[in-house]
């Protein structure tokens, strides 16, 4: 049984406060899914629980079984049992997908254990087969070079190598065409269980077709503004944004708003005319 | 087991064809048929490397160190499948070794040419490859030294028409280390690609210097540089492609990618594009500095403790080395020089 808390978290980036105190328990046996308008801070939220160095959080917590998240580093997190599929995750030149993923599950042992290599090819071919990807795949750098589509499937290749307790699956659903969608649906649906709790970012209800979810929550400024059951969702994939919008007198939805950008803009070629000196 | 008795005993053992040098002196020869190595005469290795086909030269021969001068001819169609490899080891104060590779028209060879310097020695080491029409040369070579050694390696090409040279070079010294790598393409068609990867640590001052330089029409050049700076390591790339006048068609690309670890190692790549004549294609492309902050953040997020993370990151780096060695045991010799380095 995993708890994930967060509460009334803030963070910023650079001088942007993305996120306005988000709020959001996930259980493990519990899956939800998080949906929001363009550049409401889905994936800064996914990144922030993940501990991207990028990110400075000003104030609320996050706890994992009691256990203070953001004293930990993003390896310890991992560690711990969090997992986050990236919306678009890095390429690693020269180092191979199988190399990485088994070093990565050297890192979850023990002192002195070692991972049998005969269990570990064995597993890995399996997963391989189970998303349908291609056989060379372990001896391709990671990422590097690959469509939108297998970098999506190789994420979900790496969560069932690495049996997570919390998984944030961040537009895992986006540059899939509809076989693969289903693929890996199938997959992460398989995966389910009492000791999984899922969080889907995502912005169609599509996704919920093939992994269906216990609550939807919608997010706008920062803030989780709304949480409901897959009606919402449903509502949403029809009807739009609007409606809540109008609901909660929300003008501008995004989290850094034009005029902020502007101010942005201004810094970075400010610094990139101090750079060029 | 110490790391030169290591790398010497693998490769001794991933080899059945080899020649074996130790302190300047032939230990053992074992060839297929089609490679001959004969003893040649200082005079005619000073006439080889004067003959060279360049503006200046930068190291050369150490002639005071009395050097023993081989040549190596290749007359057949040698693949990959029969590599043959040269061990150079030495522990003498001054050693110096020139070798002459000459592969004749239409004859291949895949050649892996490894220095082992030792002990307070210092190692000269040049080598000038000719390659004739037609014929082609997988060219590897693998460079260590324990702290107190200086290593100095030229390395010199001179490829004709419709030959193609694809060089490797690897280079886990610990000690100051000069490497120079000069190019000529001198028929048409001709094609070298030259990539180094190399890894310097502690104390270590090396220059890597690589030079292709076009004569000939429709010829191909490619240099790419691969290094890892770390501690209070200085190391310096510098890439010449020079094409001459009227030697269109011809390509010169270069790329240079490193990473500096820590405040104190340095890293620099002097790029030069030296081009005489309009209708050709060059350029180079840099891409030098810490370790990328996502591909970290990446590999961490699966768990990967930062030092692993970065110890994997740079052990990208070796994929080159890896492609060109299709030795299982090599590929474990390169993680471990690479360990030693970033313990
Ligand atoms: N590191 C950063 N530096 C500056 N601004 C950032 C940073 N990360 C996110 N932002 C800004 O914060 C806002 C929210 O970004 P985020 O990626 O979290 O949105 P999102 O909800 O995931 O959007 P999408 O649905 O398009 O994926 C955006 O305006 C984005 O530009
Ligand atoms: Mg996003």
């Amino acid at each position: 049984m995993a708890v994930l808390k967060i509460k009334n978290l803030r963070a910023k980036a650079g001088d942007n406060e993305i996120l306005r105190g988000v709020t959001l328990t996930v259980k493990s046996g519990e899956t939800h899914a998080i949906m929001g308008p363009n550049g409401t801070g889905k994936s800064t939220l996914a990144s922030v629980v993940m501990g991207h160095p990028r990110y400075e959080v000003i104030d609320g917590s996050i706890t994992l079984d009691g256990e203070d998240v953001l004293a930990m580093s993003t390896d310890e997190r991992a560690r711990a049992g969090l997992f986050l599929a990236m919306q678009a995750p890095a390429e690693v030149p020269g180092v191979t997908n199988s190399d990485f993923i088994k070093t990565a599950m050297n890192a979850r042992l023990e002192e002195g254990e070692n991972l049998s290599l005969f269990k570990f090819i064995r597993a890995y071919d399996k997963a391989v087969a189970e998303l349908k990807m291609s056989e060379d795949l372990p001896h391709r750098y990671l990422n590097e070079g690959f469509s939108g589509g297998e970098k999506k499937r190789n994420e979900i290749l790496q969560m069932k190598m690495l049996k997570p307790r919390i998984a944030i699956l961040d537009e895992i659903d986006s540059g899939l065409d509809v076989d693969a969608l289903k693929t890996v649906g199938e997959n992460v649906t398989a995966m389910k269980s009492d000791n999984l709790g899922l969080l889907l970012i995502t912005h169609y209800q599509r996704l919920l077709d093939y992994i269906s979810a216990d609550t939807v929550h919608v997010m706008m400024q920062g803030k989780i503004v709304k949480s409901g059951d897959t009606d919402l969702m449903k509502r949403i994939d029809t009807e739009g944004y609007d409606w809540i919008k109008e609901e909660l007198g929300i003008d501008d939805e995004r989290v850094v708003t034009e005029k902020d950008e502007r101010i942005i803009l201004g810094e970075c070629a400010t610094k990139e005319a101090l750079e060029e000196k | 087991m110490n790391p030169t008795t290591l790398t010497r005993s693998t490769l001794l053992e991933s080899y059945r064809h080899r020649i074996y040098f130790k302190d300047g002196q032939l230990i053992e020869s074992a060839l297929p048929e089609g490679v001959k190595i004969n003893p040649i005469d200082l005079g005619l290795a000073r006439t080889l490397v004067a003959d060279f086909p360049r503006e200046k030269a930068l190291l050369t021969l150490n002639y005071e160190a009395k050097p023993k001068a081989y040549s190596i001819e290749i007359t057949k169609l040698l693949d990959a499948k029969t590599p043959v490899l040269v061990l150079i080891e030495s522990k003498k104060d001054e050693d110096a070794i020139f070798l002459h590779y000459n592969v004749k028209t239409n004859s291949s060879i895949k050649l892996v040419e490894a220095h082992l310097a030792n002990d307070r020695g210092a190692l000269n080491m040049v080598s000038i490859a000719h390659l004739s029409p037609h014929s082609t040369m997988d060219y590897v070579s693998i460079s260590t030294s324990d702290e107190s050694n200086v290593l100095a390696n030229v390395a010199l090409a001179r490829v004709d028409a419709f030959a193609k040279l694809t060089h490797v070079a690897a280079n886990f010294t610990k000690s100051a280390t000069t490497k120079h790598v000069d190019i000529a393409l001198v028929g048409e068609q001709a094609h070298a690609s030259t990539t180094t990867v190399a890894f310097s640590h502690h104390d270590q001052e090396t220059l890597f210097k690589t030079n292709v330089e076009h004569f000939a029409p429709r010829s191909e050049g490619y240099i790419e540089h691969y290094g890892v700076a770390s501690g209070n390591a200085t190391m310096i790339f510098e890439g010449i492609g020079k094409i001459h006048k009227n030697m269109a068609k011809s390509i010169a690309k270069q790329s240079n990618r490193g990473i500096v670890i820590g405040a104190h190692a340095r890293l620099d790549a002097n790029p030069l594009l030296l081009i005489d004549e309009h209708d050709v294609e060059a350029g180079h492309g840099a891409a030098i500095g810490q370790i990328d902050e996502d591909q970290l953040y990446y590999l961490m997020s699966r768990g990967l403790r930062r030092r692993d993370a970065e110890t994997l990151i740079i052990k990208g780096y070796l994929a080159p080395l890896k492609k060109a060695v299709k030795e299982e045991k090599i590929h474990e010799l390169f993680d471990q020089l690479l360990a030693e380095k970033t313990r």
